[in-house]
């Protein structure tokens, strides 16, 4: 394989890997559970809206992570240069994945935060305001 | 060669590190989030995306880490190895403790919240 044709296969690849994960975190390790916590009445319909938005905003994370990545650098000006240096290839596409985990990994933590918000709400509605400090 | 088996052994290190962090936490994470029947329903899901983003904080380090190119690995001397193996960790050990702190700040107002409300 030259260094051309590795170039293409470790971009698109990496990208289609980042783009699987997401998915896959979405629906078979987060979906079943992800509606549980959302389904039921909510205020404004707002359950239904975090089921559309959480695989998308995944999906976003991703691409974030392996576009945050590039090719040049201060030893690498031109496309001819990065082509040439098979070792640089290695190490972006290693960047490209650690980005693409890292950003996952922040987004998930920033929805766990959009999820609280939303309980918060849901049982504001339901319960029409906490009880009181050490009522039952 | 010797740079890929001192990857796999960093490797193996922090997944044994992330196990440990899930099993302590596990069980104290069920235990909040088990608290009323507001927090009850979500509690699958953050124990989840628990283990999910301390599993990708691990596996970013991991992945972003460079092996010695042969020409260095062959200078290397066993310390050295243990030193290389060590820092890298390092950097799982602070990527694993920044999100578990992100982590422990949202359960806390997650909590205070809504752990003062009562089931009927």
């Amino acid at each position: 394989m030259t260094n051309e044709e590795y170039l293409y296969v470790s971009y698109f690849g990496a990208a289609a890997a980042g783009i699987l994960l997401a998915v896959a975190t979405a629906t078979l390790a987060l979906g079943r559970s992800h509606r549980e916590a959302t389904g039921g009445p909510a205020p404004g319909g707002l359950g239904r809206i975090l089921r559309r938005v959480f695989p998308t905003w995944l999906i976003l994370a991703v691409l974030l992570g392996f576009l945050s990545v590039t090719y040049f650098d201060c030893g690498h000006g031109t496309y001819k240069s990065i082509v040439e240096d098979r070792p640089h290839l290695y190490h972006k596409t290693q960047e490209q994945v650690a980005g693409m985990a890292r950003y996952l990994a922040a987004a998930l933590t920033a929805y766990g935060f959009v999820m609280a918000a939303f309980l918060i709400a849901r049982a504001k509605a339901r319960s029409g305001g906490p009880s009181a400090p050490g009522r039952q | 060669m010797t740079g890929l088996l001192a990857w796999t052994w960093v490797a193996a290190l922090a997944a044994a590190l992330v196990v440990v962090v899930v099993l302590l936490v596990r069980r104290p994470l069920r235990d909040v989030l088990t608290a009323n029947r507001h927090l009850a329903p979500a509690s699958p899901f953050y124990a989840r995306t628990f283990v999910l983003v301390v599993s990708l904080a691990a596996l970013a380090v991991v992945a972003g880490t460079n092996v010695p190119c042969p020409q260095q690995s062959a200078e290397k001397g066993l310390m050295e190895w243990i030193w290389w193996g060590v820092g890298q960790l390092q950097m799982v050990g602070w990527t694993v403790a920044a999100f578990l702190m992100g982590y422990v700040v949202l359960l806390t107002i997650l909590y205070a919240v809504l752990g003062r409300y009562r089931d009927q």
